[in-house]
């Protein structure tokens, strides 16, 4: 009696799984694979005939320049996105928690960029860079600032593709940032007021300790998305000028459809994915380190 | 009494500096709005104004003459209502089958299924591309649709929330005669809902801001997608000003804003469904 | 019934009921070029000899990258076009595709192909070890567009024929105060690609590419330095105007009077003639000295015939090759746009007909494409990455003319740092590849 049954649960069971299991079998598992088995490969654009070459792609990226500045690319806009955004959500969060007035409204307004994607806010700020007509260089010719080509200077790209994407990102922080405040009981923060601490040591011995998980949270979620950051550039500035935002995944996405190199871009997929793994690894050791002491 | 003035008066200091950011960050829509009634003389007019001198309404119109905007919104709208609800359809099957049936290699097929979350899409991208090319299914909505119409994520989320929902209902019904798939989508469902409708905010707004899939996938202006299609309004020539091409970013910027705001707690529990992974 | 079945079989197979063949063309033309095109295709489609039997259809597939895009993801899937138009550049990726028949194995076959017509330096750029490999179809070369009012107005009797001329002419035409300049064109490597091959200098090495593979650039050439150094000095006193890289933007500004010298494509010739306001001229390229070797290297695009298909459509293909390739098509397409006929006879007739009595800058066009020598350089470079290159270089300029000061080192830093985005460019490409 049970074991007939227990046979037609688990044939049920298959059967409920069978959607699934094959769709991520066949989209995410078989690909996961195959990039590593590509990257092993020389693969023919047109034919994909497949020539094993071992490590060659790996050791011919060492050696490209283009995969150098991709890679400092990455790094320099990683950085200029997660500590702009992770600070200024946090304080925004921290206001926000904090006023009572015009709570609804002044909470849509900084949460507001979640609703629009890369690519749309990549399109809100372009013509805000406009070097001669743009608002920004307007604003900083009243503070007598000379601004310059934004999207079209070397120096100034990735700085620029860095601003729109820290506004985008500053909405999604903020969210979580609220909701972490929300979880610190009132009467951790009363008890601190009554021995006598002010706000800003209110803030920075009882609550930002508290926070410290949701930081880290965001810290690496940030880290992570800005690594994988493919429309705001594609829009704006398409890896150039001279390749001064050409990042990993813009590079990878070069060479893997339009240059058709299939075997060294499955290389960089992925050497950016090892890359990613070792930027959240690192990030949880120092949190680690920072929770004991 | 001391305490509650500073709390005042710290009060109404986080409010007012709080405006001076609120107005910066809501700066960009506020620009594109204004830029979009501008003609092509005057959003090159400088200084820059944010009122126009003259509207020119005509940008909207002009915009759908461009490109079809209408066509990038419904294959938006067609693609991303697909996805989620197969994405939610699968997950609600697979859940139920690991939080309520107990069979061989379960543990296997959840340690499976958690592990493609840890899988980013750069990793996949290529080798499904060359899937899709080989079953013609380039510029398609197959291709938009299907590589996607599955979630990891969503199994383990409503799995995490179905494991909560006390056996004891079940039992019942079952000894009463109820199959298992009736009570799955009688009683366990409803009551997974909460999950449920956050899961698929989430995977809506996923869908409708994919870029880079979409991009490589399609190839006609007919399938392209909001996101890709804005692409055609990346710089002005001719026919397009800047006042056009900001009137179309707004007109396809416009449901996902007006999304946001009309359901803004369910929306943001719905992107908070992201952290939890 | 036996009998009626057999006589319902034997009708089906009669060429009265069986379907045309169909060969469906990709290409890349737009506008007035496209109409053109179509109309072409038509008189092909209703020749009696195909009415029923082939049936050419067009479609029109976008750049070169979203071309080359759409051919790559058919062929995956097994599907694509019969025949396939596709830019001079990307020659070497269509050899190594495998997926091409070389026009010449059809040619072998077929005394009548009019070989011995083909204008050699347009041939030679789609031959390769005395292989034709494409038809050469949408064919051209730089040219220099002068202002024929202008110059007299300045006081030049003629238009410059050295690097020396040109600075000097550009410099005289030029009123920065105006901002008007003597000379533009858009920032595009090939440019810089046409002006080595007119030095007789190779872009790429071993010999461009066309003997063995090329497996490095040729920038450091004091050629190359010396043309970027001009560009970048007549940028630097604003007798050069440069506008960007689109192509519109400086025909524009010639058309417009704001530039009194341009040098593009031959393929405006007739657009630019009948568009502007004031007497043009033509002049062939000016080269560094009057002793330069060397000459221009035709550009465009070609006709391929595709390998995955069945060997009747490959035969109703080169059919339909040939008729591009006759003379009263290339005629056509010569009159009514700039492109070259590849076809000398066709020249000859024009000239008969006093064609080019009627356009003497066309015929200016027409010698220097045909006082063009037959070198390695003036056969255009032969790699599979040339659109990766042409970036590298286009950069490279961008660099120089943006960079702080025009000293000597300034070219040579940039141009170094092409060099070796192109030659990694260049050693990822070879890898696995025949020699």
């Amino acid at each position: 009696m049970s074991s007939s049954r227990s046979i037609k649960n688990t044939a049920l069971a298959w059967t409920l799984l069978l959607p699934t299991l094959v769709i991520l079998g066949l989209f995410v598992f078989y690909p996961a694979v195959d990039s590593f088995y590509l990257s092993l490969h020389e693969v023919d654009a047109f034919s994909m005939k497949k020539v094993f070459i071992g490590l060659d792609n790996y050791k011919m990226l060492l050696i490209s320049p283009e995969y150098w500045q991709s890679l400092q690319n990455s790094v320099m806009f990683t950085i200029m996105t997660v500590v702009p955004s992770v600070v200024l959500s946090l304080a925004a969060a921290v206001a926000l928690d904090a006023n009572p007035y015009f709570r609804n409204l002044l909470r849509t307004i900084f949460l507001m960029p979640v609703a629009v994607s890369s690519a749309m806010a990549a399109m809100l700020w372009i013509f805000f860079y406009n070097p001669s007509s743009g608002y920004l260089n307007y604003l900083l010719e009243l503070i007598h600032i000379n601004g310059p080509n934004w999207l079209g200077d070397g120096k100034w790209a990735l700085p620029a593709v860095a601003i729109t994407t820290v506004w985008k990102d500053i909405g999604f922080n903020v969210i979580f940032f609220l909701a972490g405040l929300a979880s610190i009981p009132n009467d951790v923060r009363e008890a601190a007021a009554i021995d006598g601490a002010n706000a800003w040591q209110r803030f920075w011995f009882v609550v930002l300790p508290m926070l410290a998980p949701t930081v880290l949270f965001v810290a690496v979620v940030s880290v992570i998305n800005s690594f994988q950051s493919f429309g705001q550039i594609h829009i704006l500035t398409q890896g150039g000028p001279a390749g001064s935002t050409n990042v990993m995944v813009y590079n990878l996405y070069r060479d893997a459809f339009q240059n058709f190199q299939t075997g060294s871009a499955s290389a960089q997929a992925v050497i950016l994915f090892v890359v990613m793994l070792i930027a959240t690894l690192i990030q949880f050791s120092v949190a680690k380190r920072q929770i004991r002491s | 009494m001391a305490i509650q003035s500073t709390e005042k008066r710290n009060r109404l200091i986080a409010t007012a500096v709080l405006f001076i950011p609120a107005i910066v960050h809501i700066f960009p829509i506020i620009y594109v709005l204004s830029l979009s009634f501008k003609n092509k003389t005057e959003v090159f007019k400088y200084p820059p104004r944010l009122i126009p001198d003259h509207l020119a309404l005509t940008n909207y119109a002009s915009a759908f003459g461009m490109a079809p905007l209408g066509r990038f919104l419904f294959n938006s709208l067609l693609v991303s209502t697909a996805m989620t609800f197969l994405q939610v359809f699968t997950a609600i099957l697979a859940a139920y089958a690991l939080a309520r049936i107990e069979f061989r290699g379960k543990k296997l097929v959840l340690g499976l299924i958690i592990a493609t979350m840890m899988v980013p899409g750069e990793v996949t991208i290529i080798p499904n591309y060359l899937t899709v090319a080989k079953l013609n299914w380039i510029d398609t909505y197959q291709a938009l649709i299907v590589p996607f119409s599955a979630s990891g994520f969503g199994v383990f989320l409503l799995y995490q929330f179905m494991e909560s929902i006390p056996k004891e209902l079940e039992e019942a019904a079952l000894l009463d005669g109820a199959s298992r798939i009736r009570f799955l989508f009688q009683f366990v469902v409803p009551l997974s809902m909460p999950a449920i409708a956050a899961f698929s905010v989430y995977s809506f707004v996923g869908a409708w801001n994919q870029y880079l899939w979409p991009l490589i996938v399609t190839q006609s202006t007919e399938m392209q997608t909001v996101q890709i299609g804005i692409g055609m309004f990346r710089s002005q020539n001719e026919s397009m000003s800047w006042g056009v091409i900001m009137a179309a970013t707004l007109i396809l910027i416009s449901p996902m804003l007006l999304l946001f705001v009309a359901t803004q707690k369910q929306f943001v529990r719905g992107m908070t469904m992201g952290g939890l992974k | 019934m036996k009998c009626l079945l057999m006589t319902i079989v034997a009708l089906l197979s009669t060429s009265a009921w069986a379907a045309p063949q169909t060969l469906q063309f990709w290409h890349s033309m737009t506008g007035e070029k496209g109409k053109l095109l179509s109309g072409i295709i038509d008189q092909f489609n209703q020749l009696d000899e195909n009415k029923g039997k082939l049936v050419v259809q067009p479609q029109f597939i976008g750049s070169y990258e979203e071309g080359l895009n759409k051919l790559r993801t058919a062929l995956i899937g097994g599907r694509g076009p019969g025949v396939v138009q596709i830019t001079d550049v990307g020659t070497q990726v269509m050899i190594d595709s495998d997926a091409i028949v070389p026009l010449q194995d059809f040619i072998d076959r077929d005394p009548e192909f009019p070989l011995a017509q083909i204008l050699p330096p347009i041939r030679h750029y789609y031959e390769i070890a005395g292989k034709l490999y494409s038809l050469p179809f949408a064919t051209s070369n730089p040219i220099l567009y002068y202002n024929i009012d202008a110059f007299k107005k300045a006081g030049i009797a003629h238009p410059p024929t050295t690097y020396a001329e040109l600075e000097a002419d550009a410099l005289k035409l030029s009123n920065p105060s105006e901002k008007i300049t003597g000379l533009t064109w858009p920032l595009n490597s090939w440019f810089f690609e046409q002006f080595l091959a007119r030095e007789g200098v190779t872009l790429v090495n071993p010999g461009n590419g066309r003997g063995a593979r090329a497996k490095e650039a040729n920038y450091l050439d004091p050629a190359a330095i010396a043309f970027v150094s001009m560009w970048d000095r007549m940028s630097r006193n604003q007798s050069f105007g440069n506008v960007g890289r689109d192509w519109d933007p400086p025909e524009q500004n010639f058309l417009a009077g704001r530039s009194a010298m341009l040098i593009t494509s031959t393929s405006d010739i007739f657009e630019n003639l009948s568009e502007a306001p004031f007497k043009m001229g033509t002049a062939p390229i000016p080269s560094q000295s009057a002793k330069s070797p060397g000459g221009t290297i035709i550009g465009g695009n070609s006709l391929w015939i595709m390998k995955n298909k069945p060997l009747e459509e490959q035969n109703g293909a080169y059919r339909f090759i040939k008729f591009m390739a006759s003379a009263k098509v290339q005629e056509n397409w010569h009159r009514h746009t700039g492109y070259f006929p590849i076809r000398s006879d066709v020249i000859d007739s024009l000239k008969k007909q006093g064609f080019y009595d009627q356009y003497p800058v066309a015929w200016v066009a027409i010698q220097q494409m045909r006082a063009s020598p037959d070198l390695p350089a003036t056969r255009g470079a032969l790699m599979g990455v040339f659109p990766e290159v042409r970036e590298h270089i286009a950069t490279a300029i961008e660099e120089v003319l943006s960079g702080q000061s025009d000293i000597k080192a300034d070219v040579e830093k940039a141009l170094k740092k092409a060099k070796a985005k192109t030659d990694f460019s260049l050693l990822r490409y070879n890898r696995g590849k025949s020699e």
